[in-house]
C-alpha cells in the first residue's frame, strides 16, 4: 500500500482485475476489428489497413493518413507491441 | 486457449503446376475455418534460424487436415524448400488458420465477386470450395488471371464447377499465352469490368495476388463506382 | 526451441570472426522500409539542424558545394545481415557541425515520412557520421533513402535514416521511432544492443 495516499479515497472504485471478463471480449481475431486512428479519426478494420514488413518488426500504417497504428516486433521470445496510433477498437460482440 | 505454434504433418503432396504443389498438412487435432484465411508455417535450420511465411488455406478435409497450395518463387527463400524439397511424413509447425477479415461465409449477402492472379486464387478456391459444398445459390463469379494454361491451379475442378454450378461463372485471363482463339495480354481495366458483376448489383468483392495486381484491379474497381468498403483484398507481397 | 524441419536450411548464412555477434554477410543489399517511400524533388529538399535557438539549413546545392568525402565501411543490420566494404559518397557530419553552436549532448534524427532515431551527438562527430547521397558510385536510390541518408556504420542500421530532413538537438537521449518500440538506445553490433 505504498502508493495509497496518491490514490483517490472515494469509495467509488474496483481492482482492474474486475475487468478480466469484460476484457475477454476482445480476444478475439483483431483483424476484424474496427480501428480508429489516433492521428486522422479515420475508422477501418485493421485487416484493410496497411502492413509494412521489410522492417525490424511489423508496421501497421492507416490506409487514409498512412500514420502509424501500431507496430508488432518480435525480440526474441519477446513480444513487443505499441499501439499508441490508435484511439479505438471495436469488436461486435458475440 | 488454442496454442499459437503447433507440428502438422505433411501427410500428401501432389504436383498442382511444374512449378508448384499442393501440400496436405494433418494437425494432431480436428481443424476448422473459414474460408479465405490462412496459416503461418514456420521452418527452423539446424543453427535454430527460423523463417514463418504466411499460406492461405485452399481447403479442408475434416476432421483434421488442410491443404495449401504454394508456388515457387524464383531466388525465395522457402517457397522453393515447399515445393521441391518437402516431403510426406515430414513435420511443419504451423499457427492458425487465422485471418477474420478476408474471409466469405455462405451466409453472406449479395453476389460474389472473386478475382484472382496468379496463386492470388487459392483463398478464392476455398470461397468457391464453400460456395458450392453449402450448395448456395448466391451468383458467384471468378476472373482468374494467369500468365498461360499451364499455370492454372485447379485446373479441372474449376472447369467441373464452371460448366456443373449454374450459379457460378469462371472467366480466364491470360497473360503471355493463350489456348487457341482465346486473347493475350496484360489485363486490363476493361477486362476486369466485363467479368464483374456491375456496382449496382453490389456485389462482395475479393481481390488476392500479389501487391502491384491487387493495388490495380482494386483501384480500376473504385474507380468504377464499386465502393471501397465492399472490397476486400489480400496482397501476397512482391 | 523447436526441432529443425528436413532439409531446410535457408539462404546461405555465413557466420565469419570478422562480423559482430549474431550477424551473417549477404550480398545483396535488403530494402527495409516501415512506411511508404517519400519522393523528395531536390530543389525541394532541404536538411536543417534546430539547436533550439536557432536553425542551420543546407539546400541540395548547398551540401554539394561542400567538401564531399569518400567513405568504405562494413553495415549491420538488426535483422542481422551485415554487408561489407559498402561504398558511400556524401559530406561528414562535421563539416555541417562546424557552424553549429549548441550544448546539447544528443540528436534526434529526422526524416521526409515520419521517421526518427536518436543518437548521442558524439556518434554523429569526430568522422563517424555521414550525410550520403551517392551508393557504389551511383545516385542514392529512393529505395535505399535517397536523395540524402544519414550513414553511422558504427551502429546499426536503423540509425542511418533514410530520406533525412535533420537534426534537433535535445538536452536528452529521447527515444526515436524504433527505440520506443523496444530497440535498444544506443544500438553497437558488437556489443549486440539490439533490444531494450
Ligand atoms: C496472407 C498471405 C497469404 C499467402 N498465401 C500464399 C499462397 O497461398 N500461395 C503462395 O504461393 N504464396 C502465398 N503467399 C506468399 C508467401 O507468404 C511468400 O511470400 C512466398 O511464398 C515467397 O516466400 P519465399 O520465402 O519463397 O520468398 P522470399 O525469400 O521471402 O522473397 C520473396 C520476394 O521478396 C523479395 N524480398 C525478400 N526480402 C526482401 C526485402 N527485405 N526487401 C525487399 N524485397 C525482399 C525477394 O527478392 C523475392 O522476390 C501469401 C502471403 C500472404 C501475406
Ligand atoms: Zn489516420
Amino acid at each position: 500500500m505504498d502508493s495509497a495516499d496518491q490514490h483517490p479515497h472515494d469509495h467509488d472504485h474496483l481492482d482492474g482485475n474486475a475487468l478480466a471478463g469484460a476484457l475477454e471480449q476482445f480476444m478475439v481475431d483483431l483483424t476484424s476489428a474496427r480501428c480508429t486512428c489516433a492521428h486522422c479519426g479515420s475508422s477501418s478494420a485493421l485487416g484493410a489497413a496497411l502492413l509494412y514488413t521489410h522492417a525490424p518488426g511489423m508496421v501497421l500504417r492507416c490506409p487514409t493518413c498512412t500514420s502509424v497504428l501500431l507496430c508488432l516486433s518480435d525480440q526474441e521470445g519477446r513480444q513487443v507491441l505499441t499501439v499508441d496510433g490508435i484511439r479505438q477498437f471495436a469488436v461486435t460482440s458475440r | 486457449m488454442r496454442k499459437s505454434w503447433q507440428a502438422a504433418e505433411v501427410s500428401a503432396v501432389r504436383p498442382e503446376t511444374a512449378r508448384s504443389r499442393t501440400i496436405r498438412l494433418r494437425f494432431p487435432d480436428a481443424v476448422t475455418g473459414i474460408a479465405g484465411q490462412h496459416v503461418d508455417l514456420r521452418l527452423t535450420a539446424g543453427d535454430g534460424y527460423q523463417a514463418v511465411r504466411s499460406y492461405s488455406v485452399a481447403g479442408w478435409i475434416p476432421p483434421d487436415e488442410l491443404e495449401v497450395t504454394i508456388e515457387e518463387l524464383k531466388d525465395g527463400e522457402v517457397s522453393p524448400f515447399l515445393v521441391n524439397d518437402l516431403a510426406p511424413g515430414d513435420e511443419l509447425e504451423v499457427r492458425g488458420p487465422v485471418g477474420g477479415w478476408f474471409t466469405w461465409t455462405p451466409d453472406q449477402e449479395g453476389p460474389l465477386q472473386l478475382i484472382a492472379g496468379g496463386s492470388g486464387v487459392v483463398p478464392l478456391m476455398a470461397m468457391l470450395r464453400a460456395h458450392s459444398g453449402a450448395g448456395s445459390a448466391v451468383p458467384a463469379r471468378l476472373l482468374y488471371s494467369v500468365r498461360g494454361p499451364e499455370q492454372v491451379f485447379y485446373g479441372s475442378e474449376l472447369a467441373v464447377i464452371g460448366q456443373e454450378n449454374p450459379h457460378v461463372t469462371v472467366d480466364f485471363a491470360y497473360s503471355r499465352e493463350a489456348p487457341d482463339g482465346q486473347p493475350v495480354g496484360r489485363l486490363t481495366r476493361e477486362a476486369v469490368m466485363r467479368a464483374c458483376f456491375p456496382p449496382e448489383d453490389l456485389p462482395s468483392v475479393y481481390v488476392c495476388g500479389s501487391t502491384g495486381f491487387v493495388e490495380a484491379v482494386a483501384s480500376w474497381l473504385v474507380d468504377a463506382g464499386h465502393e471501397a468498403g465492399r472490397i476486400r483484398t489480400e496482397r501476397y507481397g512482391g | 526451441m523447436a526441432a529443425p524441419t528436413r532439409g531446410f536450411t535457408g539462404r546461405p548464412r555465413n557466420p565469419d570472426a570478422n562480423l559482430p555477434p549474431g550477424q551473417y554477410a549477404t550480398d545483396g543489399f535488403p530494402v527495409l522500409s516501415a512506411g511508404p517511400t517519400p519522393h523528395v524533388p531536390l530543389p525541394d529538399w532541404t536538411f536543417e539542424i534546430d539547436t533550439g535557438s536557432a536553425t542551420h539549413q543546407w539546400t541540395w546545392e548547398q551540401l554539394q558545394a561542400l567538401p564531399q568525402e569518400n567513405i568504405t565501411a562494413d553495415i549491420h543490420c538488426v535483422t542481422r545481415w551485415s554487408k561489407l566494404g559498402t561504398a558511400w559518397r556524401g559530406v561528414s557530419l562535421d563539416t555541417l557541425f562546424e557552424e553549429v553552436e549548441s550544448e546539447a549532448e544528443y540528436a534526434m534524427v529526422h526524416s521526409y515520412g515520419d521517421y526518427t532515431t536518436n543518437l548521442p551527438l558524439e556518434d554523429l562527430l569526430d568522422g563517424k557520421a555521414w550525410l550520403v547521397h551517392e551508393f557504389e558510385g551511383e545516385a542514392l536510390p529512393s529505395a535505399h533513402g535517397g536523395p540524402v541518408r544519414l550513414l553511422v556504420p558504427h551502429l546499426y542500421f536503423w540509425k542511418s535514416a533514410k530520406w533525412v530532413s535533420g537534426i534537433r538537438m535535445m538536452d536528452q537521449d529521447l527515444p526515436g521511432f524504433w527505440e520506443v518500440n523496444g530497440y535498444h538506445i544506443y544500438g553497437d553490433p558488437w556489443r549486440e544492443e539490439r533490444y531494450s
